[in-house]
């Protein structure tokens, strides 16, 4: 039973973000009729809606299925090798980091000398900043202490967020606005260079996951059994963990923090998947991708021509469904599958 | 496992490929499309634009606001663009508007978007001094073509305020303390254009020499202001009157003089509201002095 329901997650997780994708190219506040949208596409870069169409919802789209697919995969990668359903990619403090380095770039004044290119840059320093010491402070004779990891993750999240509110706390008034929006997730990104950057580097992440996903099952069972298993752990921990440190870091860079994604998609794809993590990557990233995709419509449709932050979406959605789908496992008795 | 060389490589690479793409690619620009013959169509991000292209006689040019524009409340009439800080994009590019006036406010990525699809953008900063506020209302008569009328309210709201100035000029200076927040405790200092409301009324902002508004209510008791004026609308003012009638060893307390200002009035202003609202903190401030004040 279980397996033959197995055959229909792929196309089902392609189905879904199929449809994430539809709704979201034929659903705006511009509310251009559905027949139409061919019409348009077709009749090429001359109308407004051309325009609506191309410009302003298709890249939203991208950026939704990149960061959407990028942060469900490093959530995967993270509560895998950390063996622990609480994490996520944000648990390792890299939103701070990148918040603070992007706040330090807006007190300096730094952006206005590269304005498009600048605050992504410095937000990526600054979440890469934060992992390093993470990173070397738990390195004891070449075996990296995960526990360490998460315990020195979670502090540094508290210190870089209380440096925010400290630079908030001393900026000038349109400072304070900058560094707001900056921290208020976003898919709005006007630069095409930095979302084709990102779609790219989401694919490849993808793709590299894909490649170490039966390491991660190996390493799942618990370090002991890796190595058993004739598995480099120490070498292998060091690349997922630079892995699900740059999906993270260049999702969380370029739209700031939108909550949700990486803890949620990765245990509600487990439920349908299992464990395997060569189905759970692929499948998290689909659904992950489509999830954003869908959330960021309804940020976008709900309350117009008011947009609401994606990540209220993607909290509220994501943590109903998610309650909902335990209660009715534990309901039935199912413990097989997440947590 | 991947071979850590290989790993290595890929991770570079594309770290690499990614910021060489980044600076090779640029984003393309349209040309605006107004065309000569029919009337200037403009959307307005901000209340005091949308106030301030009313006061201009361009009530029927305007064809988009955001939901806070109510003044006049004749602008309430009018398609809503969203809010200040996150406009919808979608609804402006429809409207093909010749003309998009924003405050700093907006989110400057929205407003980048805009510019990339071929709209006229025009943004000014948020005026910290009544001088400020002046020459944003001239910079909105200059981007919609009536500059004249601009300025010659411009020199109303001047000599209005001119008058009221020369005429505190010889009145003892309250010292006064502007609330503009209660959670968390905020105050005008310097950087903010109510300030000025303050030194042309004949009074002295206790605050004024503060490097930031948030300062603790425990400075704002032992500096002892004459007056408290508390900027707010609706309930929490009152509730903050409360507050403050615990404290009666501050003179503003002791006399009774707490005032609540609305701060759709004061904090959104244009220079004719500005002069309004000075006239009418003038007559708060000096209230055996000013005789016709109110």
């Amino acid at each position: 039973m279980r397996q033959r329901g197995m055959r229909w997650i792929l196309p089902g997780a392609v189905l879904f973000l199929t449809a994430a994708v539809i709704a979201a190219i034929i659903s705006g506040s511009a509310g251009i009729p559905l027949r139409r949208i061919f019409s348009v596409i077709a009749g090429g870069n001359t109308t407004p809606e051309y325009s609506i169409l191309i410009d302003i919802r298709l890249p939203r789209i991208i950026l939704g299925f990149a960061v959407g697919g990028a942060l469900s995969v490093a959530g995967v990668i993270l509560q895998g090798m950390f063996r622990n359903p609480l994490v996520e990619p944000y648990t390792l403090g890299m939103p701070g980091g990148a918040a603070l380095g992007a706040a330090l770039c807006i007190i300096l004044k730094l952006q206005d000398i590269f304005p498009a290119i600048v605050l992504p840059v410095s937000g990526f320093i600054g979440s890469c900043l934060v992992i390093l010491p993470l990173y070397f402070v738990n390195m004891r004779r070449n075996v990296v202490r995960m526990q360490g990891i998460l315990l020195t993750g979670v502090m540094t999240s508290f210190i870089s967020t209380s440096l925010v509110v400290l630079i908030l706390a001393i900026a000038k008034t349109e400072e304070v606005h900058s560094i707001v929006f900056w921290i208020m997730g976003s898919l709005e990104e006007p630069s095409w260079a930095l979302i084709i950057i990102i779609g790219i580097t989401a694919v490849l992440g993808l793709f590299l996951s894909y490649l170490m996903a039966s390491v991660l099952n190996a390493l799942s069972l618990g370090e002991e059994e890796a190595i058993h298993l004739g598995i480099n752990t120490e070498r292998t921990k060091k690349q997922l963990f630079i892995l699900a440190s740059l999906l993270t870091g260049i999702s969380v860079s370029l739209t700031g923090i939108i909550g949700f994604v990486g803890l949620i998609v990765p245990h509600f794809v487990r439920i349908m998947t299992g464990y395997d993590h060569r189905k759970l990557i692929v499948i998290s990233f689909l659904t992950g991708a489509g999830f954003l995709i869908f959330c960021d419509t309804i940020a976008r449709t709900a309350f117009a021509p008011v947009e609401l932050p994606v990540g209220v979406i993607t909290g509220i959605l994501g943590g109903s469904i998610f309650i909902y789908i335990l209660s009715r496992r534990h309901l039935s008795g199912r413990t097989d599958g997440a947590l | 496992m991947i071979a850590p060389a290989l790993f290595r490589k890929i991770v570079i690479t594309v770290v690499c490929s990614s910021f060489i793409v980044a600076a090779c690619l640029a984003a393309p620009a349209h040309a605006a499309g107004s065309g000569p013959g029919r009337p200037m169509r403009i959307v307005s991000l901000s209340p005091p634009i949308t106030e301030s292209l009313y006061l201009l006689g361009l009530k029927n040019n305007i064809v988009g606001v955001t939901i806070y524009c109510d003044r006049p409340a004749e602008a309430r009439t009018k398609p809503v663009m969203g809010t200040v800080i996150e406009p919808d994009i979608e609804k402006i590019v429809q409207l093909r508007p010749d003309l998009v006036l924003a405050m700093s406010l907006t989110n400057p990525k929205v407003l980048t978007k805009m510019r990339s699809l071929g709209l006229k953008v025009l943004t000014h900063e948020i005026p910290d001094t009544f001088s400020g506020i002046c020459d944003m209302f001239v910079w909105i008569g200059n981007a919609t073509g009536t500059s004249l009328e601009a300025r010659r309210i411009v020199d109303t709201a001047r000599s209005e305020v001119d008058a009221i100035r020369k005429k505190t000029a010889r009145f003892k200076k309250p010292r006064v303390l502007i609330e503009l927040g209660t959670k968390p405790f905020f105050v005008a200092t310097r950087d903010f254009f109510v300030n000025d409301y303050l030194e042309f009324a004949g009074a002295v902002n206790i605050f004024q020499d503060a490097s930031s508004g948030s300062v603790g209510r425990e400075e704002a008791i032992v500096r002892n202001p004459d007056v408290i004026l508390i900027v707010t609308m609706g309930l929490s003012g009152d509730n903050e009157r409360r507050v403050w009638k615990r404290y009666s060893s501050v003179n503003a307390v002791r006399n009774g003089r707490i005032y609540i200002v609305d701060s759709n009035n004061v904090c959104s202003p244009t220079p004719l509201s500005f002069a309004r609202s000075l006239k009418r903190i003038t007559g708060l401030l000096h209230p055996d002095d000013a005789g016709g004040w109110k």
